[in-house]
């Protein structure tokens, strides 16, 4: 709820500085070029200067900084609206885990375990159940219910079922036939999550 | 900026979608099931959860599709196959065969064709699909 209304507020905030700037720039309040070809005094202002730590910015340029700081609300609205996150880690406890493919049941991507094992994705933080299946080619799809609010150590060990020998494929992989793998006008998104 | 603000607008109506339930079967040139194929819809949009085909060949999946996604727009939707990481499948969705289908609104002329269904949404089950040569 919270993090709706940060996220309402700073794309609102953000709109109200474009719709802002736009009206100060039609009415000629502001201008697109440096202060310094209007101002001339000896020690010129800034239209923006923020300072943290050891990083400054300093710019003479008021659209730039109205549009920096309208950049800065969108920001934190769109990071803000994808709510709380929780990540949800595994390890697959085969001698050929690399060659599997997880998904996490209802939810977008595939992850492929790295040579140890291990794989994780980000989940939504309130939901009480995923549930993970993990397969290859031409072997069933096992699956592994967790409750991501009652595991305590991360990540889970998922334990296939040919665990101990070399996992074989029951069925042989079929030869790739070109005819049918049309290709694209536009790009598509990837299988695996980002 | 603007086109930021249209970005979250556009996400906004991604409610309008239009949910296709698909289901079907992956076998290969023998007729034998594929198990282990992971299945998805993917346009230039997204894509959809992917799934595993079960020990029979088996899957079924939903998909959430933008209404003017017909076989023909350039942003048709694809049926991807996938054999471990490697694409094995891509075809237009509206140029597979359907066996069954339960559209969304019957009363449409065009319901039970992939133009209707892609429209209003519904449910299809797809004749077996083969892979290899």
């Amino acid at each position: 709820m919270t993090e709706s209304i940060i996220a309402i507020i700073a794309a609102l905030s953000g709109m109200a500085l474009i719709v802002g700037s736009l009206i100060l720039i039609y009415k000629g309040r502001i201008a697109l070029q440096a202060i310094q070809d209007k101002v001339k005094e000896v020690q010129q202002p800034d239209a923006l200067a923020v300072e943290i730590g050891k990083i400054k910015i300093k710019s003479q340029y008021p659209t730039i900084a109205l549009f920096l700081v309208a950049a800065g609300c969108f920001w934190l609205g769109l990071e803000y609206s994808k709510g709380p996150k929780r990540m949800v880690s595994g390890t697959l406890d085969d001698p050929l885990a690399k060659d599997y493919t997880v998904t996490y049941k209802g939810m977008m991507g595939v992850v492929f375990p790295d040579d140890n094992g291990h794989f994780e994705q980000e989940v939504p933080a309130d939901v009480n159940l995923v549930i993970l299946e993990i397969a290859k080619g031409g072997l069933d799809p096992q699956k592994f219910p967790i409750y991501p609010g009652k595991v305590t150590n991360w990540p889970v060990k998922c334990q296939l079922q040919q665990t101990g020998t070399a996992s074989t494929a029951s069925v042989p992989k079929p030869e790739i036939n070109l005819s049918q793998i049309v290709q694209p006008e536009k790009a598509l998104p990837p299988l695996k999550t980002q | 900026m603007l086109a930021l603000a249209c970005a979250a607008i556009a996400t906004v109506d991604a409610g309008e979608f239009q949910v296709l339930a698909l289901s079907g079967t992956i076998v290969d040139s023998s007729q034998r099931p594929l198990p282990g194929c992971l299945v998805s819809v993917v346009s230039e949009f997204g894509r959809s959860a992917p799934v595993f085909t079960e020990a029979d060949g088996k899957f079924s999946l939903e998909a959430s599709l933008p209404p003017d996604s017909f076989p023909t727009a350039a942003s048709t939707p694809f049926l991807e196959i996938y054999w471990d990481r490697t694409l094995m499948f891509r075809q237009p969705l509206g140029s597979l065969p359907m066996a069954i289908t339960i559209p969304h609104n019957r009363a449409s002329a065009i319901a039970s064709t992939w133009n209707g269904l892609l429209h209003d949404g519904g449910t299809v089950v797809l004749k077996p699909i083969k892979l290899g040569k």
